[in-house]
């Protein structure tokens, strides 16, 4: 399936803002973040300290995808 | 919320672009509360040791909001608290400008500090905020997180 991914911070700056993806059915947030760790491995240590979300709340690792989400490095507020 | 002890407002204004007015957080509505902290947390002059020019800091606009009122929430419930706000800057901060305010009221002052720093460290480690540093020789670079400064460290 095709998922749409909207990127944040440092992770934005890798891979743009918008990214489509094509992933297997019922990809999970891990599963996610392995793609893109494969498509980018210079990447793939900062993916795995990475989390997926919606526009409410942040995923499991283990929660299936919906059709948009965005993924982020660690918080770095404050 | 729950619980009839606590009773909490919530600053509108979780994220703002504009510079933040302390003084609109020493007002206490709540006579139950003896104590009240205010924490403001403002942006220095050097990291690492290099020395800073400025801040930016982004953040999910719309997730960061729900996920700071959350934790206001939740802290709330757990101490008790009869006041929790927090507000974040976004865009440019400059040195000395303050980038966070929380602040929490109780009837004492144990449960307003031990509230705010949990406030605070939760909003550092769990809201999609980031911040980019840039320096004095004109480089930058993606602010990092201390996760070894957790509550139990506090």
């Amino acid at each position: 399936m095709e998922i749409r991914i909207q990127f944040f911070a440092s992770l934005r700056d890798t891979f743009g803002e918008w990214l489509d993806l094509s992933v297997k059915e019922g990809a999970s947030a891990a599963d996610v973040l392995t793609a893109l760790a494969d498509l980018n491995p210079q990447a793939a240590s900062l993916l795995g300290v990475s989390c997926c979300a919606t526009d409410d709340r942040v995923l499991g690792k283990g929660e299936q995808v919906p059709a948009t989400i965005c993924v982020f490095p660690p918080m770095s507020g404050g | 919320m729950t619980g009839s002890q606590a009773t909490q407002s919530i600053h509108p204004r979780l994220l703002t672009d504009e510079p933040i007015d302390l003084g609109l957080f020493t007002k206490q509505s709540d006579l139950r509360a003896g104590a009240q902290v205010i924490f403001a947390g403002r942006v220095r002059n050097h990291h690492g040791g290099r020395e800073v020019n400025h801040l930016e800091y982004s953040a999910h606009q719309k997730l960061a909001p729900i996920m700071i009122s959350q934790i206001l929430r939740e802290e709330s419930d757990k101490l008790r608290l009869y006041e929790a706000m927090a507000v974040h800057r976004i865009g440019r901060v400059g040195l000395g400008e303050i980038a966070v305010v929380v602040v929490t009221s109780a009837a004492h002052r144990a449960e307003a500090y031990e509230a705010n720093q949990r406030i605070i460290h939760r909003i550092k480690h769990e809201v999609p905020i980031w911040k980019k540093e840039y320096f004095a020789d004109g480089s930058w670079e993606w602010g990092t997180c201390d996760h070894s400064a957790g509550p139990g460290s506090l």
